[in-house]
């Protein structure tokens, strides 16, 4: 019986109090964080540091300073560094350091507690600089947020131009996804459109749509600027959607008829998904088995189906209104698509889990081509202003837009590539 | 087997005797320990960003029957009109708030936390014995006969006290009135006149307030500590609704966080770090010193 008294005794001593606070109105801030060179002399680091703040600041939930610290300076040092910075506000240090030739190594430090957080060694693939500062970043925002970077991806659009006989044309190119370091990749004197890249990290293709003679073309083209014919069936052949496994194949095609229906090539063969009246474009896969596209096949009017490959079911998941150009998301599983609202193309989200739809942009300016970052965080799509077009990054998280083209050029039909462990450049 | 428990009756009574002596100071200790030696040293906090909240809300002590005012029943009732507007204010609180704080006072007996999840919705039982004030005041005019008749006792002291035939008339004169002074008719002119003359307590529809002051304390405490978090901490941009982490930390008798531990991390690097640097920045409240508190930051 003592010991049962004992037990009830200090079972109570040890239940503690509970107050709970609610604290409301707190803003959300960018965290801080500084990069130290650990070689002031090594201007291969510096420009790594360059390209790394860059990318942490680009999606505005970083505000990243670099400091260059001297070569060889012993540990106590650099750690009373450090914790300096603790004083200053900044709770986050990342070192960057070059241990060998091939390789970066990279530290990320609580500057409160002197502790390092993460660290590791990077083999450097291939010989571009930008792409390993780019998977750096990729692997220091992942350690911090626990989402997939995007750094290490590209973008594609194309580019208008008057050719010395006046006539229009169109070039592809391809760019960072900040829209830095733009590479032409496509020179034609016919115009092209709707570039889209493949699903193969490995083996990074763009396929594009080219005006020829006697029909609009799908064409493929690698990065040392070689070009294939992919389809060229009569009429229209364009905007092409991979499969996630990427042994499918889905495009529009009009093979004659008049009007575009969907093509699915998947195993050797070619079987048309759509039969009807209307025009069907602009398909994705959403999973290996469904696709999504646009079709004014029943209204007239285009909206956006939801269509299984397998047993040919359509459902329709728009009502109503002018609505194009779908782009789904494998992380957030949503559809990105243009509706028409007051006469503006604006932008709007179909969430397909709650089945819920969301307008993300307003303005004057027609938004056209959306197109999802790898992470789900981001759309880049083509803004008309003042006559002319730019490319444009919207981020989700904090509502804001940047352009990636610059105002003086016409650029339009986006599209984002996947992550790449090689970073792709134009050879 | 019953001249067995004849003869060992009285150990019997003596093991009876040493169980309830050992009770009894088992009961003695924790209460003597629970009443002078229990400093309250550990507190477990919970933070959560609500948007919904308002925090301006001033906290109040209403007591349920005023002391230093005059006890007229319309006073009385002038009080109750006051506060049942604010019960529905309360209630709008509550409804808004779906996190709903618990601001618990410092309740020394076992009180578990799950017990006090259970009683979040303290606000709305704090109105509800409002609502009764009005079925209490009706006993309460002969207690206002006798008020009123202060003023007049009083007065007739005020003249000499050797005058007893005054004194007489005003007894007699307050036994009349006393007579004439009815349930259904009373104070109503006296009370305006010194409801007009006594400030009245107004209560903010926003208010926070309760009848116990125990209460009211721990409810200004804990806001402080929340209007010190709220300038302090500022969440990453773009980290999800559901993060969460609990970091238990000692201040020491100046006021400065000396130890940290993350109890429970929200998996996120930096949402972890974002608060524990909030935690070390903070200046914290004179009643949190010398003690070890555990915060959950939530969004």
């Amino acid at each position: 019986m003592k010991k049962i008294y004992a037990l009830l005794f200090f079972t109570v001593y040890a239940a503690a109090n509970t107050l709970e606070l609610t604290v409301s109105g707190a803003k959300n801030a960018q965290m801080p964080l500084t990069i130290m060179v650990l070689d002031e002399t090594n201007k291969e680091l510096n420009t790594i540091a360059d390209i790394i703040k860059n990318d942490l600041q680009f999606t505005d939930q970083f505000n990243a300073t670099k400091q260059l610290i001297a070569n060889n300076l012993p540990k106590k040092e650099l750690l009373k560094t450090i914790k300096n910075l603790c004083t200053t506000g900044t709770p986050l240090a990342l070192c960057l350091n070059t241990p060998s030739k091939n390789s970066i190594e990279w530290r990320l430090y609580d500057t409160m507690q002197g502790t390092m957080i993460e660290g590791k060694k990077y083999k450097k693939q291939g010989n571009v600089i930008r792409g390993w500062a780019h998977t750096l970043a990729d692997n220091v925002f992942k350690t911090l947020t626990g989402n997939e970077g995007f750094f290490s991806s590209r973008i594609t659009y194309c580019k208008e131009f008057h050719t010395k006989t006046g006539k229009l044309a169109r070039h592809i190119y391809i760019a960072d996804f900040d829209g830095s370091n733009p590479e032409l990749l496509v020179e034609n004197s016919t115009i092209t459109v709707a570039p889209r890249w493949n699903v193969d990290q490995k083996n990074p293709l763009i396929f594009y749509s080219e005006y020829a003679d006697t029909n609009v073309r799908l064409m493929s083209v690698d990065m040392k600027k070689k070009t294939t014919i992919a389809s060229d069936l009569d009429g229209i052949n364009m905007l092409p959607g991979f499969s996630p496994d990427g042994k499918s194949v889905v495009y529009c095609a009009s093979n004659g008829d008049g009007n575009c229906q969907l093509y699915h090539h998947t195993k050797g063969t070619l079987q048309s998904f759509t039969r009807n009246n209307g025009n069907n474009v602009a398909p994705i896969f959403i999973d290996n088995d469904h696709i999504c596209f646009c079709s004014d096949a029943q209204t007239g009017n285009p909206q956006i189906y939801i269509g299984n490959m397998k047993t040919g079911h359509v459902q329709r998941i728009t009502k109503g209104g002018y609505c194009t150009s779908p782009s789904f998301c494998h992380q957030n599983n949503t559809i990105a698509y243009h509706s028409k609202i007051n006469g503006v193309m604006q932008i709007c989200l179909y969430n397909c889990t709650t089945k819920t739809h969301t307008q993300i942009t307003n303005g004057n300016q027609n938004k056209h081509e959306a197109s999802w970052s790898p992470d789900g965080t981001h759309l880049v799509f083509a803004q008309e202003l003042a006559g002319n077009s730019r490319v444009a990054s919207l981020n989700l998280l904090t509502k804001t837009t940047k352009y990636l083209t610059p105002a003086d050029s016409r650029c339009n039909y986006p599209h984002w590539s996947p992550r790449y462990t090689h970073f792709p450049v134009v050879v | 087997m019953w001249l067995w428990q004849l003869k060992n009756i009285h150990k019997r009574h003596l093991l009876w005797l040493k169980f309830f002596s050992v009770c009894l100071f088992v009961h003695l200790t924790f209460l003597s320990w629970v009443f002078f030696i229990d400093h309250d040293t550990s507190h477990t906090i919970s933070v959560s960003l609500n948007k919904h909240m308002d925090y301006s809300a001033p906290i109040l002590f209403v007591p349920l029957k005023p002391s230093s005012f005059a006890k007229a029943s319309a006073d009385t009732t002038k009080q109750t009109t006051t506060v049942q507007p604010t019960i529905g204010a309360t209630k709008k609180f509550a409804a808004q708030s779906k996190p709903v704080p618990t601001v618990q006072p410092v309740k020394k007996t076992s009180t578990p936390a799950t017990t006090l999840t259970a009683t979040k919705p303290a606000p709305v039982k704090k109105a509800t014995p409002t609502p009764t004030v009005p079925a209490k005041t009706t006993p309460k005019p002969p207690v206002t006969k006798t008020i009123e008749n202060k003023p007049a006792i009083a007065s007739s002291c005020a003249k000499s006290s050797a005058d007893k035939p005054a004194k007489k008339e005003v007894a007699q004169k307050t036994e009349p009135e006393q007579q004439k002074i009815t349930p259904e008719k009373p104070v109503q002119p006296v009370a305006e006149t010194i409801n007009h003359t006594t400030p009245q307590q107004i209560i903010p529809e926003n208010a926070q307030f309760s009848d116990n002051y125990r209460e009211v304390e721990a409810m200004r405490r804990t806001a402080l500590l929340q209007k010190e978090l709220l300038n302090n901490w500022k969440p990453p941009v773009g980290m999800p609704a559901s993060a969460a982490c609990e970091i238990s930390f000692t201040v020491d008798k100046n006021g400065t966080v000396k130890t940290t531990t993350m109890v429970k991390s929200s998996g996120i690097v930096m949402y972890d770090l974002s608060a524990r640097h909030a935690l070390f920045a903070m200046k914290m409240p004179q009643w949190t010193h010398g003690k070890t508190l555990t915060i959950t930051f939530k969004q």
